[in-house]
Protein backbone atom coordinates (compact mmCIF):
# COMPACT_ATOMS: atom_id res chain seq x y z
CA UNK A 1 0.00 0.00 0.00
CA UNK A 2 1.46 2.96 -0.83
CA UNK A 3 1.23 5.76 2.14
CA UNK A 4 2.20 8.84 -0.22
CA UNK A 5 1.73 9.85 -3.94
CA UNK A 6 4.71 11.27 -4.13
CA UNK A 7 6.53 7.71 -4.81
CA UNK A 8 4.30 7.26 -7.56
CA UNK A 9 5.99 8.29 -10.73
CA UNK A 10 3.81 9.17 -13.67
CA UNK A 11 6.44 10.45 -16.06
CA UNK A 12 9.12 12.35 -16.60
CA UNK A 13 9.57 15.75 -17.71
CA UNK A 14 12.76 15.91 -19.58
CA UNK A 15 14.93 15.81 -15.90
CA UNK A 16 12.40 16.62 -14.08
CA UNK A 17 9.84 13.52 -12.66
CA UNK A 18 6.61 14.02 -12.45
CA UNK A 19 4.79 12.33 -9.70
CA UNK A 20 1.16 11.27 -9.08
CA UNK A 21 0.58 14.45 -6.38
CA UNK A 22 2.45 16.77 -8.92
CA UNK A 23 0.16 15.37 -11.98
CA UNK A 24 -2.93 15.64 -10.07
CA UNK A 25 -2.65 18.92 -8.86
CA UNK A 26 -2.03 19.61 -12.17
CA UNK A 27 -5.10 18.20 -13.06
CA UNK A 28 -6.76 20.60 -10.21
CA UNK A 29 -5.73 23.80 -11.36
CA UNK A 30 -6.56 23.01 -14.79
CA UNK A 31 -9.88 22.18 -14.07
CA UNK A 32 -9.96 25.01 -12.01
CA UNK A 33 -8.80 27.69 -14.46
CA UNK A 34 -10.54 26.34 -16.98
CA UNK A 35 -14.38 26.43 -15.10
CA UNK A 36 -13.24 29.76 -13.96
CA UNK A 37 -12.84 30.81 -17.43
CA UNK A 38 -15.52 29.12 -18.87
CA UNK A 39 -17.79 31.00 -16.39
CA UNK A 40 -16.28 34.37 -16.51
CA UNK A 41 -16.02 34.52 -20.31
CA UNK A 42 -19.54 35.48 -20.21
CA UNK A 43 -19.37 37.82 -16.79
CA UNK A 44 -22.80 40.06 -16.81
CA UNK A 45 -22.98 43.08 -14.81
CA UNK A 46 -26.65 43.60 -15.08
CA UNK A 47 -29.01 43.15 -12.49
CA UNK A 48 -30.07 39.83 -14.27
CA UNK A 49 -27.08 37.00 -13.96
CA UNK A 50 -26.98 33.25 -15.08
CA UNK A 51 -27.19 30.27 -12.24
CA UNK A 52 -23.32 29.80 -13.09
CA UNK A 53 -22.21 33.20 -12.51
CA UNK A 54 -24.29 33.58 -9.16
CA UNK A 55 -23.07 30.50 -7.92
CA UNK A 56 -19.31 31.52 -8.61
CA UNK A 57 -20.45 35.33 -7.11
CA UNK A 58 -22.14 33.46 -4.23
CA UNK A 59 -18.83 31.34 -3.56
CA UNK A 60 -16.16 34.08 -4.03
CA UNK A 61 -18.20 36.79 -1.93
CA UNK A 62 -18.75 34.30 0.85
CA UNK A 63 -15.02 33.69 0.93
CA UNK A 64 -14.45 37.21 0.99
CA UNK A 65 -17.10 37.78 4.28
CA UNK A 66 -15.48 34.75 6.11
CA UNK A 67 -11.66 36.77 5.60
CA UNK A 68 -13.54 40.34 6.17
CA UNK A 69 -14.88 38.64 9.53
CA UNK A 70 -11.23 37.67 10.48
CA UNK A 71 -9.31 40.49 9.41
CA UNK A 72 -11.90 43.36 9.63
CA UNK A 73 -10.78 46.26 6.93
CA UNK A 74 -8.70 45.50 4.27
CA UNK A 75 -9.77 42.38 3.69
CA UNK A 76 -9.63 42.31 -0.50
CA UNK A 77 -6.26 41.90 -0.63
CA UNK A 78 -6.26 38.52 1.05
CA UNK A 79 -8.72 37.60 -1.09
CA UNK A 80 -6.27 35.59 -3.86
CA UNK A 81 -4.15 34.08 -1.70
CA UNK A 82 -6.88 32.70 1.31
CA UNK A 83 -9.25 31.99 -1.31
CA UNK A 84 -7.27 29.15 -3.71
CA UNK A 85 -6.14 28.06 -0.28
CA UNK A 86 -9.64 27.12 0.39
CA UNK A 87 -10.94 26.39 -3.46
CA UNK A 88 -7.44 24.34 -4.01
CA UNK A 89 -7.92 22.14 -0.84
CA UNK A 90 -11.67 21.54 -1.19
CA UNK A 91 -11.42 20.88 -4.80
CA UNK A 92 -8.53 18.09 -4.36
CA UNK A 93 -10.55 16.98 -1.50
CA UNK A 94 -13.88 16.41 -3.01
CA UNK A 95 -12.53 14.95 -6.11
CA UNK A 96 -11.24 11.56 -3.97
CA UNK A 97 -14.29 10.57 -4.93
CA UNK A 98 -13.45 10.07 -8.14
CA UNK A 99 -11.62 6.47 -8.61
CA UNK A 100 -7.85 6.25 -9.40
CA UNK A 101 -7.67 9.47 -8.35
CA UNK A 102 -5.01 10.71 -5.17
CA UNK A 103 -5.60 14.02 -3.58
CA UNK A 104 -2.98 16.31 -3.71
CA UNK A 105 -3.55 17.38 -0.42
CA UNK A 106 -3.20 13.77 1.17
CA UNK A 107 0.77 14.45 0.88
CA UNK A 108 2.78 15.69 3.46
CA UNK A 109 4.75 17.39 0.37
CA UNK A 110 1.73 18.89 -0.60
CA UNK A 111 0.75 20.25 2.95
CA UNK A 112 4.17 21.40 3.58
CA UNK A 113 3.90 23.67 0.64
CA UNK A 114 1.18 25.49 1.38
CA UNK A 115 2.08 25.61 5.12
CA UNK A 116 5.30 27.05 3.82
CA UNK A 117 3.09 29.39 1.34
CA UNK A 118 1.30 30.87 4.57
CA UNK A 119 4.80 30.70 6.62
CA UNK A 120 5.90 33.04 3.99
CA UNK A 121 2.82 35.08 3.28
CA UNK A 122 2.59 36.00 7.26
CA UNK A 123 5.47 38.04 7.06
CA UNK A 124 4.83 39.26 3.88
CA UNK A 125 1.27 40.27 4.59
CA UNK A 126 2.26 41.96 7.91
CA UNK A 127 5.56 43.64 6.66
CA UNK A 128 3.30 45.10 3.44
CA UNK A 129 0.69 46.51 5.84
CA UNK A 130 2.78 47.59 8.86
CA UNK A 131 6.43 48.16 7.63
CA UNK A 132 9.50 46.12 8.44
CA UNK A 133 10.23 47.25 11.75
CA UNK A 134 6.65 47.23 13.24
CA UNK A 135 6.55 43.43 11.88
CA UNK A 136 9.45 42.58 13.82
CA UNK A 137 8.29 44.06 16.97
CA UNK A 138 5.50 41.91 17.17
CA UNK A 139 8.61 38.96 18.04
CA UNK A 140 9.49 40.78 21.13
CA UNK A 141 6.07 41.46 22.70
CA UNK A 142 5.26 41.18 25.11
CA UNK A 143 9.10 41.26 26.47
CA UNK A 144 12.45 40.48 24.73
CA UNK A 145 12.26 37.03 26.64
CA UNK A 146 9.49 35.87 24.73
CA UNK A 147 11.55 36.24 21.07
CA UNK A 148 12.63 32.46 21.32
CA UNK A 149 8.95 31.54 22.37
CA UNK A 150 7.21 33.88 19.46
CA UNK A 151 9.88 31.98 16.96
CA UNK A 152 9.26 28.26 17.90
CA UNK A 153 5.69 29.30 17.76
CA UNK A 154 5.75 30.65 14.32
CA UNK A 155 7.64 27.55 13.20
CA UNK A 156 5.03 24.78 14.74
CA UNK A 157 2.31 26.47 13.86
CA UNK A 158 3.46 25.82 10.63
CA UNK A 159 4.19 22.06 10.81
CA UNK A 160 0.87 21.82 12.40
CA UNK A 161 -1.00 23.41 9.96
CA UNK A 162 0.53 21.27 7.31
CA UNK A 163 0.14 17.74 9.56
CA UNK A 164 -3.15 18.15 10.29
CA UNK A 165 -3.75 18.33 6.73
CA UNK A 166 -2.23 15.72 5.64
CA UNK A 167 -3.07 13.59 8.45
CA UNK A 168 -6.62 13.98 8.19
CA UNK A 169 -6.78 13.51 4.41
CA UNK A 170 -4.45 10.81 4.28
CA UNK A 171 -6.27 8.55 7.16
CA UNK A 172 -9.39 9.15 5.30
CA UNK A 173 -7.81 7.54 2.00
CA UNK A 174 -5.89 5.22 3.96
CA UNK A 175 -9.13 4.48 6.04
CA UNK A 176 -11.00 3.79 3.11
CA UNK A 177 -8.34 1.53 1.09
CA UNK A 178 -8.35 -0.60 4.29
CA UNK A 179 -11.72 -0.67 4.32
CA UNK A 180 -12.48 -2.07 0.88
CA UNK A 181 -9.88 -5.04 1.26
CA UNK A 182 -11.82 -6.03 4.46
CA UNK A 183 -15.65 -4.72 4.13
CA UNK A 184 -15.69 -4.38 0.31
CA UNK A 185 -19.82 -3.02 0.15
CA UNK A 186 -21.63 -0.44 1.82
CA UNK A 187 -19.20 0.61 4.76
CA UNK A 188 -16.71 2.08 2.70
CA UNK A 189 -19.27 4.35 1.07
CA UNK A 190 -20.71 5.93 4.32
CA UNK A 191 -16.57 6.13 5.71
CA UNK A 192 -16.20 8.23 1.57
CA UNK A 193 -19.23 10.19 2.45
CA UNK A 194 -17.39 11.03 5.87
CA UNK A 195 -14.34 11.78 3.94
CA UNK A 196 -16.26 14.12 2.17
CA UNK A 197 -17.27 16.12 4.78
CA UNK A 198 -13.82 15.99 6.45
CA UNK A 199 -11.96 17.45 3.12
CA UNK A 200 -14.65 20.17 3.51
CA UNK A 201 -14.17 21.08 7.18
CA UNK A 202 -10.28 20.79 6.66
CA UNK A 203 -10.30 23.02 4.04
CA UNK A 204 -12.34 25.60 6.06
CA UNK A 205 -9.85 25.11 8.84
CA UNK A 206 -6.46 25.74 6.57
CA UNK A 207 -7.64 28.62 4.83
CA UNK A 208 -9.50 30.14 8.49
CA UNK A 209 -6.14 29.08 10.10
CA UNK A 210 -4.38 30.77 7.49
CA UNK A 211 -6.22 34.07 7.99
CA UNK A 212 -5.73 33.81 11.66
CA UNK A 213 -2.20 33.39 11.16
CA UNK A 214 -1.94 36.35 8.66
CA UNK A 215 -4.09 38.56 10.48
CA UNK A 216 -2.36 38.51 13.69
CA UNK A 217 0.72 40.02 12.26
CA UNK A 218 -1.53 42.68 10.87
CA UNK A 219 -2.00 45.70 13.45
CA UNK A 220 -5.31 46.21 11.37
CA UNK A 221 -6.32 43.19 12.58
CA UNK A 222 -5.46 43.93 16.42
CA UNK A 223 -7.20 47.33 16.37
CA UNK A 224 -10.33 45.28 14.77
CA UNK A 225 -10.50 43.00 17.44
CA UNK A 226 -9.84 44.80 20.10
CA UNK A 227 -12.49 47.52 18.66
CA UNK A 228 -14.97 44.55 18.40
CA UNK A 229 -14.21 43.40 22.13
CA UNK A 230 -12.80 39.88 21.16
CA UNK A 231 -9.56 39.31 21.69
CA UNK A 232 -9.28 35.29 20.98
CA UNK A 233 -9.18 34.50 17.34
CA UNK A 234 -11.86 32.29 16.17
CA UNK A 235 -12.10 28.46 17.45
CA UNK A 236 -11.05 25.68 15.23
CA UNK B 1 6.25 10.07 7.03
CA UNK B 2 8.67 11.21 3.90
CA UNK B 3 9.04 14.92 2.32
CA UNK B 4 10.17 15.02 -1.15
CA UNK B 5 12.14 18.76 -1.30
CA UNK B 6 11.56 18.73 -4.94
CA UNK B 7 7.89 18.41 -4.98
CA UNK B 8 7.12 20.79 -2.31
CA UNK B 9 9.31 23.30 -4.23
CA UNK B 10 7.07 22.03 -7.12
CA UNK B 11 3.47 22.31 -5.48
CA UNK B 12 4.78 25.95 -3.72
CA UNK B 13 5.28 26.87 -7.53
CA UNK B 14 2.22 24.85 -8.63
CA UNK B 15 0.37 27.28 -6.05
CA UNK B 16 1.48 30.25 -6.47
CA UNK B 17 0.64 29.87 -10.14
CA UNK B 18 -3.01 28.83 -9.41
CA UNK B 19 -3.19 32.04 -7.05
CA UNK B 20 -2.01 33.59 -10.37
CA UNK B 21 -4.32 32.13 -12.44
CA UNK B 22 -7.47 32.20 -10.02
CA UNK B 23 -6.75 35.94 -9.08
CA UNK B 24 -6.50 36.29 -12.93
CA UNK B 25 -9.42 34.24 -14.21
CA UNK B 26 -11.74 34.05 -11.02
CA UNK B 27 -11.92 37.28 -8.37
CA UNK B 28 -10.17 39.65 -10.79
CA UNK B 29 -13.48 39.57 -13.45
CA UNK B 30 -15.73 38.29 -10.04
CA UNK B 31 -14.98 40.38 -7.97
CA UNK B 32 -15.27 43.42 -10.85
CA UNK B 33 -18.43 42.29 -12.47
CA UNK B 34 -20.33 42.45 -8.67
CA UNK B 35 -18.82 45.86 -7.95
CA UNK B 36 -19.77 47.42 -11.43
CA UNK B 37 -23.25 46.15 -10.53
CA UNK B 38 -23.42 47.60 -7.43
CA UNK B 39 -22.19 50.82 -8.75
CA UNK B 40 -24.87 50.06 -11.24
CA UNK B 41 -27.47 49.16 -8.71
CA UNK B 42 -26.70 52.26 -6.92
CA UNK B 43 -26.57 54.92 -9.81
CA UNK B 44 -30.35 53.32 -10.64
CA UNK B 45 -31.10 54.20 -6.95
CA UNK B 46 -29.36 57.01 -6.95
CA UNK B 47 -31.30 57.84 -10.08
CA UNK B 48 -34.87 56.24 -8.67
CA UNK B 49 -34.44 58.80 -5.42
CA UNK B 50 -33.31 61.67 -8.08
CA UNK B 51 -36.89 60.82 -10.24
CA UNK B 52 -38.53 60.17 -6.56
CA UNK B 53 -37.67 63.50 -5.44
CA UNK B 54 -38.54 65.00 -8.68
CA UNK B 55 -41.24 63.42 -8.69
CA UNK B 56 -42.31 64.53 -4.99
CA UNK B 57 -41.68 68.03 -5.87
CA UNK B 58 -43.73 67.97 -8.97
CA UNK B 59 -47.01 66.57 -6.69
CA UNK B 60 -46.00 69.53 -4.63
CA UNK B 61 -45.89 72.29 -7.71
CA UNK B 62 -49.10 70.05 -9.02
CA UNK B 63 -51.01 70.75 -5.51
CA UNK B 64 -50.03 74.21 -5.04
CA UNK B 65 -51.63 74.65 -9.03
CA UNK B 66 -54.69 72.43 -7.68
CA UNK B 67 -55.16 74.85 -4.48
CA UNK B 68 -54.69 77.73 -6.35
CA UNK B 69 -57.32 76.62 -9.04
CA UNK B 70 -59.93 76.14 -6.09
CA UNK B 71 -59.55 79.25 -4.91
CA UNK B 72 -59.59 80.65 -7.98
CA UNK B 73 -63.01 78.68 -8.84
CA UNK B 74 -64.23 79.65 -5.86
CA UNK B 75 -63.75 83.14 -6.40
CA UNK B 76 -65.39 82.81 -9.82
CA UNK B 77 -68.24 81.06 -8.14
CA UNK B 78 -68.66 83.45 -5.99
CA UNK B 79 -68.14 86.27 -8.69
CA UNK B 80 -71.03 84.47 -10.77
CA UNK B 81 -73.40 83.68 -8.11
CA UNK B 82 -73.30 87.57 -6.21
CA UNK B 83 -73.74 88.80 -10.11
CA UNK B 84 -76.82 86.58 -10.60
CA UNK B 85 -78.43 87.57 -7.45
CA UNK B 86 -77.89 91.33 -8.65
CA UNK B 87 -78.74 90.69 -11.91
CA UNK B 88 -81.80 88.91 -10.70
CA UNK B 89 -82.14 91.88 -8.34
CA UNK B 90 -82.27 94.15 -11.27
CA UNK B 91 -84.27 92.23 -13.31
CA UNK B 92 -86.74 91.80 -10.65
CA UNK B 93 -87.08 95.71 -9.98
CA UNK B 94 -87.22 95.82 -13.64
CA UNK B 95 -90.04 93.91 -14.03
CA UNK B 96 -91.85 95.44 -11.02
CA UNK B 97 -91.28 98.90 -12.72
CA UNK B 98 -92.36 97.78 -16.13
CA UNK B 99 -95.36 96.21 -13.90
CA UNK B 100 -96.05 99.19 -12.61
CA UNK B 101 -95.51 100.98 -15.75
CA UNK B 102 -97.96 98.45 -17.34
CA UNK B 103 -100.20 98.76 -14.26
CA UNK B 104 -100.41 102.42 -14.05
CA UNK B 105 -100.86 102.83 -17.90
CA UNK B 106 -103.68 100.61 -17.62
CA UNK B 107 -105.49 102.09 -14.88
CA UNK B 108 -104.77 105.30 -16.91
CA UNK B 109 -106.35 103.38 -20.22
CA UNK B 110 -109.08 102.17 -17.64
CA UNK B 111 -109.98 106.10 -16.07
CA UNK B 112 -110.43 107.36 -19.74
CA UNK B 113 -112.58 104.69 -20.86
CA UNK B 114 -114.19 105.04 -17.67
CA UNK B 115 -114.15 109.21 -18.24
CA UNK B 116 -115.08 108.22 -21.83
CA UNK B 117 -117.92 105.50 -20.49
CA UNK B 118 -119.40 107.95 -17.96
CA UNK B 119 -119.44 110.91 -20.72
CA UNK B 120 -121.06 108.71 -22.94
CA UNK B 121 -123.17 107.40 -20.31
CA UNK B 122 -124.11 111.07 -19.30
CA UNK B 123 -125.07 111.90 -22.91
CA UNK B 124 -127.19 108.05 -23.62
CA UNK B 125 -128.58 108.61 -20.17
CA UNK B 126 -130.03 112.30 -20.55
CA UNK B 127 -131.21 111.40 -23.97
CA UNK B 128 -133.03 108.30 -22.84
CA UNK B 129 -134.24 109.67 -19.76
CA UNK B 130 -135.36 112.15 -22.07
CA UNK B 131 -136.97 110.42 -23.86
CA UNK B 132 -138.67 108.18 -21.85
CA UNK B 133 -139.50 110.93 -18.99
CA UNK B 134 -141.10 112.66 -22.46
CA UNK B 135 -142.95 109.13 -22.58
CA UNK B 136 -144.00 108.64 -19.72
CA UNK B 137 -145.39 111.79 -19.14
CA UNK B 138 -146.88 111.91 -22.30
CA UNK B 139 -148.80 108.46 -21.51
CA UNK B 140 -149.87 109.18 -18.69
CA UNK B 141 -150.22 112.75 -17.88
CA UNK B 142 -151.01 114.04 -21.65
CA UNK B 143 -148.18 117.07 -21.00
CA UNK B 144 -145.02 117.53 -23.11
CA UNK B 145 -141.81 117.26 -21.16
CA UNK B 146 -140.48 120.97 -22.46
CA UNK B 147 -143.97 122.15 -20.78
CA UNK B 148 -143.13 120.32 -17.63
CA UNK B 149 -139.39 121.76 -17.46
CA UNK B 150 -140.43 124.96 -18.60
CA UNK B 151 -142.77 125.19 -15.28
CA UNK B 152 -140.48 123.78 -13.39
CA UNK B 153 -138.03 126.81 -14.67
CA UNK B 154 -140.46 129.01 -13.63
CA UNK B 155 -141.39 127.74 -10.43
CA UNK B 156 -137.50 128.24 -9.90
CA UNK B 157 -137.21 131.83 -10.34
CA UNK B 158 -139.87 132.17 -7.89
CA UNK B 159 -137.83 130.77 -5.22
CA UNK B 160 -135.11 133.30 -6.20
CA UNK B 161 -134.44 136.31 -4.39
CA UNK B 162 -135.32 139.85 -5.99
CA UNK B 163 -131.65 140.55 -5.59
CA UNK B 164 -130.90 138.30 -8.37
CA UNK B 165 -133.34 138.43 -10.68
CA UNK B 166 -132.34 142.11 -10.94
CA UNK B 167 -129.32 140.95 -11.55
CA UNK B 168 -130.20 139.38 -14.54
CA UNK B 169 -132.64 141.82 -16.15
CA UNK B 170 -129.64 144.82 -15.16
CA UNK B 171 -129.19 146.90 -18.31
CA UNK B 172 -130.24 144.12 -20.37
CA UNK B 173 -132.65 144.93 -23.16
CA UNK B 174 -133.18 141.58 -23.84
CA UNK B 175 -132.37 137.87 -22.98
CA UNK B 176 -130.75 134.61 -24.11
CA UNK B 177 -132.87 131.75 -23.36
CA UNK B 178 -131.12 128.42 -24.32
CA UNK B 179 -132.89 124.97 -24.52
CA UNK B 180 -132.18 120.92 -25.46
CA UNK B 181 -135.07 120.70 -27.58
CA UNK B 182 -136.29 122.89 -29.74
CA UNK B 183 -139.62 125.13 -28.59
CA UNK B 184 -142.28 125.95 -30.26
CA UNK B 185 -144.75 128.52 -30.87
CA UNK B 186 -146.73 127.56 -28.31
CA UNK B 187 -143.72 126.80 -25.88
CA UNK B 188 -142.70 129.83 -26.88
CA UNK B 189 -145.35 131.77 -26.11
CA UNK B 190 -146.01 130.03 -22.80
CA UNK B 191 -141.90 130.90 -21.92
CA UNK B 192 -142.68 134.51 -22.74
CA UNK B 193 -145.95 134.70 -20.56
CA UNK B 194 -144.25 132.87 -17.52
CA UNK B 195 -141.26 134.63 -17.59
CA UNK B 196 -142.68 138.32 -17.83
CA UNK B 197 -143.12 138.90 -14.15
CA UNK B 198 -139.34 138.32 -14.23
CA UNK B 199 -138.12 140.19 -17.05
CA UNK B 200 -140.72 142.94 -17.80
CA UNK B 201 -140.66 143.76 -21.28
CA UNK B 202 -137.51 142.24 -22.58
CA UNK B 203 -137.16 140.43 -25.70
CA UNK B 204 -136.23 136.95 -25.07
CA UNK B 205 -133.98 135.78 -27.46
CA UNK B 206 -134.50 131.74 -28.17
CA UNK B 207 -131.54 129.42 -29.20
CA UNK B 208 -131.10 125.65 -29.18
CA UNK B 209 -127.71 123.47 -27.81
CA UNK B 210 -126.30 120.81 -26.15
CA UNK B 211 -125.11 122.74 -23.16
CA UNK B 212 -127.95 123.15 -20.96
CA UNK B 213 -128.44 118.83 -20.15
CA UNK B 214 -131.82 118.53 -20.98
CA UNK B 215 -132.71 121.92 -19.52
CA UNK B 216 -133.13 125.25 -20.27
CA UNK B 217 -131.12 128.28 -19.28
CA UNK B 218 -131.43 132.38 -19.68
CA UNK B 219 -128.50 133.81 -19.49
CA UNK B 220 -128.41 137.96 -18.68
CA UNK B 221 -125.54 140.12 -18.16
CA UNK B 222 -123.22 138.15 -16.28
CA UNK B 223 -125.73 135.96 -14.14
CA UNK B 224 -127.25 132.63 -15.76
CA UNK B 225 -130.35 131.19 -14.49
CA UNK B 226 -131.10 127.04 -15.48
CA UNK B 227 -132.59 124.10 -14.50
CA UNK B 228 -131.66 120.69 -16.34
CA UNK B 229 -131.30 117.19 -15.18
CA UNK B 230 -127.51 117.27 -14.59
CA UNK B 231 -128.23 116.49 -10.71
CA UNK B 232 -130.04 113.10 -11.58
CA UNK B 233 -127.37 112.72 -14.42
CA UNK B 234 -124.31 112.95 -11.84
CA UNK B 235 -126.33 110.37 -9.21
CA UNK B 236 -126.54 108.21 -11.65
CA UNK B 237 -122.51 108.76 -12.76
CA UNK B 238 -122.05 108.40 -9.29
CA UNK B 239 -123.67 104.98 -8.93
CA UNK B 240 -121.98 103.81 -12.36
CA UNK B 241 -118.95 105.04 -11.00
CA UNK B 242 -119.46 102.72 -7.77
CA UNK B 243 -120.18 99.84 -9.80
CA UNK B 244 -116.85 99.95 -11.81
CA UNK B 245 -114.68 101.16 -8.85
CA UNK B 246 -115.82 97.71 -6.95
CA UNK B 247 -115.57 95.83 -10.14
CA UNK B 248 -112.18 97.14 -10.69
CA UNK B 249 -110.83 96.40 -6.68
CA UNK B 250 -112.62 92.87 -7.53
CA UNK B 251 -110.28 92.27 -10.56
CA UNK B 252 -106.80 93.52 -9.03
CA UNK B 253 -107.52 90.99 -5.91
CA UNK B 254 -108.08 88.38 -8.45
CA UNK B 255 -104.76 89.06 -10.51
CA UNK B 256 -102.60 89.57 -6.97
CA UNK B 257 -103.95 86.15 -5.72
CA UNK B 258 -102.81 84.47 -8.84
CA UNK B 259 -99.49 86.44 -10.45
CA UNK B 260 -99.20 84.79 -13.36
CA UNK B 261 -103.04 85.64 -14.36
Amino acid sequence: MTITSDSLLLFTLGHFPVNATIAFTWLVMALLTITSMLITRRLNTDTRISHWQNLLEVLVSSIGKQIGDIAGRGADQYLPFIGTLFIFIITSNLLAIVPGYIPPTASLSTTSALALCVFIAVPLYGIANEGLAAYLRHYIKPTLLMLPFNLIGEFSRVIALAVRLYGNIMSGTMIVGILISLIPFFFPVLLQLLGLITGVIQAYIFAVLAMVYISSANTTHQHFIQKDGDGAPPPV
Amino acid sequence: MELDWLTVSAQVVNFLILVWLLKRFLYQPVVGAMAEREHLIASQLEAACQREQAAREEQLAYKKRRSVLIKKQQTILEKAHRQGKEQRQQLLEQARAEIARLVKQWRQELEEEQANYLLRLREEGARAIMQATGRILADLADTALETKIIDRFVKNLETLPQEELRQLVKDRTSLDVTTTFPLGNEQQCHLVQSLKPFTGDRTLVFHQSDRPRCGIEVTGEGVKLDWNIARYLDELEQQMLDLLQDQQSRVLMQSKGNPDA
